[in-house]
């Protein structure tokens, strides 16, 4: 092919690039002229927009090991088994696990009748956050031991009674009270990679990308595997499909449920945790069994938890005379984040002063009480409206644990706020 | 960081959390927050916290750099229906019909605005068009009930009501208005487990918690029965039907239990009187 017909297709690429078919020709004319490097970027996005046709995800994750990139190789291939592509599949997945065997970054396999075993991406390192870093949420830390750590730290047992580590955990409760935190203290209790994937992380207005990027953050996790896969406000990737209105957030729901069924994949090892403080809008099919099954209440802090919390605000910050067992008890329904911009708030007092009196002022009882005359607890929305769903719908006792804080001393303080 | 910001925004918006829209809109940079897009997904997030005021602040200034925008006219015309400026919300909103006359979306506003107005006769003829236009819209029947109701025609509402839930069975507008005709003919479990389904539907919203709370808490207490008992049969028939009873009794020589009877009636209009205002000061 000529020089010129090859520019004038890149100017027509360049003039629509919504149009797929042109890509594809623009595509094949330049593999055939050797231009693999740049032929396979326009592969790539044809394939991120789902227009790459079937026949040719096998021949294009063969190019994709040719020039090193087997990531784009492993989204051919899945892409392949999804479609149903009967021919070649197989040989594309040894060629890829032996590239990756070559490329140092999988173990080879020893016996060929093993599962085959999972193929690692460069590693990433175990989180260190652990429980001892988040203050209080004592039951939540426990219940979250027995039933998500203790299978990490003891698979034989659990193996003996034919129970499978991993999973899915849902965290849900007010915003600010330290969910994104416990997952990431989960990695850590277990020794494991934490990855988060954010909701800005997966969304995108073109149609099929979004879905694409959550099918990417799973084979990633995959790789990774054993690791914690944190899915941040679950509600807003999952949205119950019988409130969108749009088809896009429905496709997203079912790639998520696909993801989690493992449908073509195997998620042994991997678990994944997801927070929310909406789980009354989380789809339905997503709380069922083998999905997130396990719904965890994390609750406003106790007393307990909030002076911890207020120590460790507090911690390598010149202070006299605290009496924080008397504030964690003046600061019913904060959450961490409301502490600890209750702390900030005082900080700023204090430097003010610093800066008037020129000398050293430790922060005292008085700054962070005059920082609480002005501070509100940013919780009491959330359990306003939690208490409104569980009056009316709290069907099959799912919210029990919510109802039982609403119940308790803060909980019916929060009531008259 | 923009694009990003502007699509999780977009997010929040669809699923309802405008607050955290908000904040995701807060963090555009100075030119993209002036787009015309930042200032729709602005307005939108103010209406859905309600702050129409500044709903109408960003759709106006959105309209000058884009007069023609339709989202930005409907907007307009609901947050200016919402503050009471009827007439600023007809002309936004026949603005964008001018452009598009056959959105049933666009015509149930105009529908809704007239109906605020008190035109209903007007509003009637437009949702026709709407009807037209779209004949399973759950909009366009959501305001056919609502006319329908307040042209006091109870059995078409209803009726209109069924439709809709049948559509659309999530629908917090037909679950509500069943609702209300449930507490008006004295079934209030009935009535409970409608406004209930509301709730479910929107647990945010407080107006919905608090009439499920007061059908709930009629349903629940035995002394709000009698007054149902009137409500569910009807003032003029429970006196005709007392009477009846009465009069039958003493006309058939059972006088002692015809005064009975009278006792009873009379015990049972004063606690109807009485009791109500007592019981919802001391439940409140």
């Amino acid at each position: 092919m000529s020089d010129d017909r090859l520019e004038g297709l890149r100017a027509a690429v360049e003039l629509s690039p919504d149009n797929h078919a042109l890509r594809l020709v623009l595509a094949e004319a330049l593999a055939a002229e050797d231009e693999s490097e740049e032929a396979l970027e326009h592969y790539a996005l044809l394939l991120e927009q789902g227009a790459l046709p079937t026949d040719e995800l096998v021949r294009v994750g063969t190019l994709a090991i040719d020039l090193g990139r087997l990531q784009l190789a492993a989204r051919c291939l899945e892409s392949a088994r999804r479609a149903g592509a009967m021919g070649g599949t197989a040989g594309l997945e040894e060629a890829l696990k032996a590239a990756l065997v070559d490329g140092g970054i999988a173990r080879p396999a020893v016996d060929p009748d093993d599962e085959p075993l999972p193929m690692v991406a460069e590693p990433v390192a175990p989180e260190e956050v652990s429980f001892a870093d988040v203050g209080g949420l004592e039951t939540v830390k426990k219940a979250i031991h027995k039933t998500i750590v203790l299978p990490f730290q003891r698979p034989d047992l659990y193996e003996r009674y034919g129970r499978r580590a991993g999973g899915g955990v849902l965290l849900y409760g007010p915003p600010g009270c330290g969910k994104t935190l416990l997952a990431r203290a989960t990695a850590g209790e277990c020794g494991v990679p934490f990855l988060n994937v954010r909701m800005e992380d997966v969304l995108d207005p073109m149609y099929g990308v979004s879905e694409r990027r959550l099918h990417d953050a799973f084979m990633d996790a995959r790789l990774r595997s054993p690791c914690v896969l944190f899915i941040d406000e679950l509600d807003a990737i999952a949205y119950a499909r019988r409130k969108q209105a749009g088809s896009a957030g429905r496709a997203l729901v079912d790639q998520l449920l696909q993801e989690l069924d493992a449908i073509g994949s195997d998620n042994q090892g991997m678990l994944v945790l997801a927070a929310t403080n909406a789980p009354w809008d989380v789809d339905d099919a997503l709380k069922r069994p083998g999905r997130f099954d396990r719904v965890v209440f994390v609750s406003p802090p106790d007393v307990p938890a909030r002076r911890r919390i207020l120590e460790l605000a507090l911690t390598d910050r010149p202070q006299a005379d605290l009496n924080l067992d008397d504030l964690a008890k003046r600061t019913a329904l904060f959450s961490g984040a409301d502490l600890r911009a209750l702390v900030e708030r005082a900080v700023d007092a204090v430097i003010d002063e610093a800066l008037e009196s020129g000398g050293d002022v430790p922060i005292r009882g008085a700054h962070l009480d005059r920082a609480l005359r002005d501070a509100r607890a940013t919780t009491t929305d959330w359990l306003r409206t939690a208490r409104n769903y569980v009056e009316f719908a709290n069907h099959g006792g799912r919210y029990d644990d919510v109802l039982a804080y609403l119940d308790s001393a803060e909980g019916k303080a929060a009531r008259k706020r | 960081m923009s694009d990003t910001a502007l699509q999780a925004a977009r997010r929040y918006i669809e699923i309802g959390r405008h607050r955290q829209a908000l904040e995701s809109l807060s963090q555009l940079d100075s030119e993209t927050a002036a787009t015309t897009e930042a200032r729709r997904l602005r307005g939108f997030a103010f209406y859905g916290i309600e702050d129409f005021d500044r709903a109408a602040d960003e759709a106006s200034d959105g309209l000058q750099d884009d007069p023609q925008a339709l989202d930005l006219l409907y907007l307009l015309s609901l947050s200016e229906e919402r503050r009471g400026r009827l007439g600023e919300a007809e002309a936004a909103i026949l603005a964008a019909l001018e452009q598009d006359p056959d959105d049933a979306e666009l015509l149930c506003q105009y529908a809704d605005v007239l109906m605020r107005a008190g035109q209903l006769d007007k509003a009637a003829r437009v949702l026709d068009a709407a009807a037209e236009s779209d004949p399973d819209s759950p909009d366009v029947l959501g305001s056919r009930q609502s006319l329908a109701y307040l042209r006091g025609d109870n059995r078409e509402a209803r009726r209109l009501s069924e439709e809709l839930l049948a559509l659309d069975p999530e629908s917090i507008r037909g679950h509500r208005m069943l609702g209300v005709f449930d507490i008006n003919r004295g079934r209030a479990a009935s009535a409970a487990e409608r406004f209930g389904e509301a709730v479910r539907q929107d647990p945010a919203s407080e107006l919905y918690a608090a009439d499920a709370r007061e059908a709930q808490r009629m349903a629940r207490n035995p002394l709000w029965w009698p007054t149902l008992f009137f409500t569910r049969v009807g003032v003029v028939a429970s006196w005709v039907g007392a009477m009846v009873v009465i009069f039958g009794l003493r006309a058939a020589g059972a006088a002692t239990a015809a005064t009975i009877a009278v006792v009873a009636w009379l015990a049972l209009c004063v606690w109807s009187w009485v009791v109500p205002p007592i019981l919802n000061r001391l439940e409140r």
